[in-house]
């Protein structure tokens, strides 16, 4: 049991100093706000406190007024999330083909017990061409049957499993 | 067929700086900063007589002009990469399939107004754009097409690239700022406008990728080649967005002023499955929803302003004869809902109130006043909205009662959706439905008058 919580205290101490090397690249440029929130959440899949915490103090601001900024945009979690995150396009041209089975079908499939992923409704996501369309993690899908979407996901989260 | 912005996509590795050279990639900057002064590449822009592609057709050249006579140092060129209109992806093709385009037109208006500065803010949901860009900025700095003394002459500029994280106001032109300096994006009051006193207090150029993206043809071949490439008055090509019931959807880089006929049915073959054509947006979310007997509208600003709407980002978005005008409205609805900023009353309270209404209209449970209701909101929220989006938020649904009023006389007063598509169930939503005007909810809540 030491040993094993010795590991997830060392992974986590190099994700804090991946992190504190990320923000002092981006302090050296003007305009990094959201770059540095972007990378906590790509080292902790959301904006974790304390992580939050050393990109506050890096820009000179208090946690509260980087919150006030973090919680204006969609894209950044303030928990923990599943390894997957399906964002579904529902806007007029996936509508028209076929949006809300999709968001039905994964919906109905993430309740479902561990399964690892979760779905989130969003707004157009430049892919109306391949409606109707969603994101895999970084991933765009389109033109796709919502059995289809459902394989996608879970072929993502078989990956995200294996992958550790 | 003429094409200037997606002429190379379809080359293989047309993201490659070695491919970009191979197709005549960066000789337009070479020429500019060997041949012409930043002025003659200005009066080139001028004679193309190209207005912005990001949806308000500002004539590019007289915004440049703001620019050169501001006062203030560093300039920056901000390129607006947030493209979020619904029904809109032609940024998101140039950035993923030819970057190095974006970057040499980004160079251009840099060094044609006198810019040492350039941020591309890309929108945080385009993650392989995003990548894509980031690549070529990285062999643009390795070859010197950007940096210091670019391809030895006395012109530097250096170029940040910058994620968004989710919210479509942070492409209005003065959110932006606010979102690159790091703070919430809401919209900040104009004046100053931001070639006065834009991004970090300074002289800003904002414009669009698109816009951006067809500056170095324009300097390779003269504006007025550019401008003659245009049909019916029209200036220049189009990128032409098509999504929806069409058989081919996609984006259709044509000659402004094509006709929507023309690119419905001649390049994005026609409606789908041999059905009919019942109803189309010309330019995304905020545009009108207009009747099949306006298909011969000509797609360029002033034409489609004359009729009553906007062409906005030409993200055109069709319908057949299956679909229900209100709940498409209702979507579009829903849009603005949710991307309201909240920084103003009549947009904040505005969308949520048209939601609702149309809500009550699919349901069957709309009062016979409803359609007066949308017209007073609508007409409220259009006068007094701090900025573009609260402005034109209200048009999709307005322009449903205007266009398809039938189909909502039968939705409130027979309680039957004609194309069987809503729920009609006679169940309220279980949000409370305000059924005064956005005027007298402001005048009970402060004694104030809306603008
Ligand atoms: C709510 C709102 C959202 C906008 N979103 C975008 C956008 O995503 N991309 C864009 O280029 N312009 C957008 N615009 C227009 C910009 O404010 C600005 O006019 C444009 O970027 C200028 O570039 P251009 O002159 O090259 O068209 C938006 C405007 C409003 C009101
Ligand atoms: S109109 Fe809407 S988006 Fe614009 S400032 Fe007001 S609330 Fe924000
Ligand atoms: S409407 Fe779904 S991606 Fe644009």
């Amino acid at each position: 049991m030491a040993t094993q919580s010795g590991e997830v205290e060392s992974v986590e101490a190099a994700k804090y100093a991946a992190l504190q090397v990320e923000i002092e690249e981006c302090k050296a440029e003007p305009g990094t706000t959201l770059d540095m929130l972007h990378a906590v959440q790509r080292q902790f899949g959301y904006l974790e406190p304390r992580a939050v915490g050393m990109v506050a103090d890096a820009l000179g601001i208090t946690k509260a007024q980087l919150y006030g900024v973090a919680t204006f945009y969609t894209m950044f979690f303030f928990e923990p999330k599943p390894p997957v995150i399906a964002r579904v396009c529902v806007n007029l041209s996936c509508h028209l083909r076929g949006a809300q089975d999709i968001l039905h079908t994964l919906e109905a499939a993430a309740t479902a017990d561990r399964s690892g992923f979760e779905v989130e409704e969003v707004m157009c996501l430049g892919l109306c061409e391949q409606a109707p369309a969603l994101l895999v993690n970084e991933v765009a899908v389109g033109q796709v049957s919502a059995a289809e979407a459902l394989e996608r996901v879970q072929a993502s989260v078989a990956a995200c499993n294996e992958g550790g | 067929m003429e094409q200037v912005c997606l002429r190379r996509i379809h080359n293989e590795n047309s993201q490659d700086i070695e491919s970009f050279m191979a197709h005549g990639g960066y000789a337009a900057l070479r020429k500019a900063l060997t041949e012409m002064t930043p002025s003659d590449v200005h009066e080139e822009v001028r004679a193309s007589n190209m207005g912005g592609r990001g949806g308000a057709g500002f004539p590019t050249a007289m915004k440049w002009n703001f620019l050169v006579g501001a006062k203030g140092e560093p300039k920056y060129v901000l390129c607006n990469f947030d493209e979020s209109e619904p029904g809109t992806f032609s940024n998101r093709i140039i950035g993923e399939e030819d970057p190095h385009l974006l970057i040499e037109g980004c160079v251009l208006a840099a060094y044609a107004t006198g810019c040492s500065y350039i941020f591309i803010y890309i929108r945080g949901e385009y993650f392989l754009a995003y990548e894509r860009v980031k690549h070529a900025i990285e062999q643009a700095y390795a070859h010197g097409f950007l940096g210091q003394n670019i391809m030895g002459s006395d012109f530097s500029v250096e170029l940040y690239l910058r994620r968004g994280a989710g919210a479509y106001i942070c492409g209005e032109e003065t959110a932006i700022m606010n979102s690159l300096e790091g703070k919430r994006g809401y919209p900040r009051a104009r004046p100053p406008f931001p070639a006065n006193e834009g991004l970090f207090g300074k002289p800003t150029l904002i414009n669009n990728v698109e816009s951006l993206a067809n500056l170095p043809d324009i300097v390779l071949n003269g504006g007025e080649w550019w401008q003659n490439l245009g049909v019916n008055e029209g200036a220049g090509l189009n990128i032409y967005c098509v999504s929806g019931h069409v058989e081919r959807p996609g984006a259709y880089e044509l000659p402004m002023g094509t006709t929507a006929r023309e690119l419905i049915f001649e390049h994005a073959g026609g409606v789908w499955q041999d059905r009919e054509l019942k109803a189309w947006k010309p330019g995304g979310a905020s545009s009108a929803i207009l009747p099949a007997d306006m298909l011969d509208l000509v797609l360029d600003f002033k034409p489609v302003q004359a009729a009553g709407t906007i062409l906005g980002t030409a993200g055109v978005i069709v319908m057949d004869d299956h679909t229900c005008v209100v709940d498409a409205a209702i979507r579009d609805a829903t849009f603005f809902e949710e991307e309201s900023c909240g920084f103003c009353f009549p947009c904040r309270d505005g969308t949520r109130v048209l939601r609702m209404l149309l809500e009550q209209v699919r349901h069957g449970v709309a009062p016979p006043d409803t359609m007066d209701l949308i017209e007073h909101s609508s007409a409220d929220m259009m006068g007094a909205s701090f900025c573009g989006l609260g402005q034109f938020a209200p048009w999709p649904v307005v322009s449903t009662v205007r266009n398809f009023r039938s189909e909502y006389e039968a939705h409130i007063i027979e309680k039957k959706c004609p194309a069987g598509v809503c729920p009609m169930d006679g169940v309220e939503p279980n949000e409370h439905v305000d059924r005064r005007t956005l005027q007298e909810m402001l005048v009970a809540q402060k004694g104030g008058a809306l603008a």
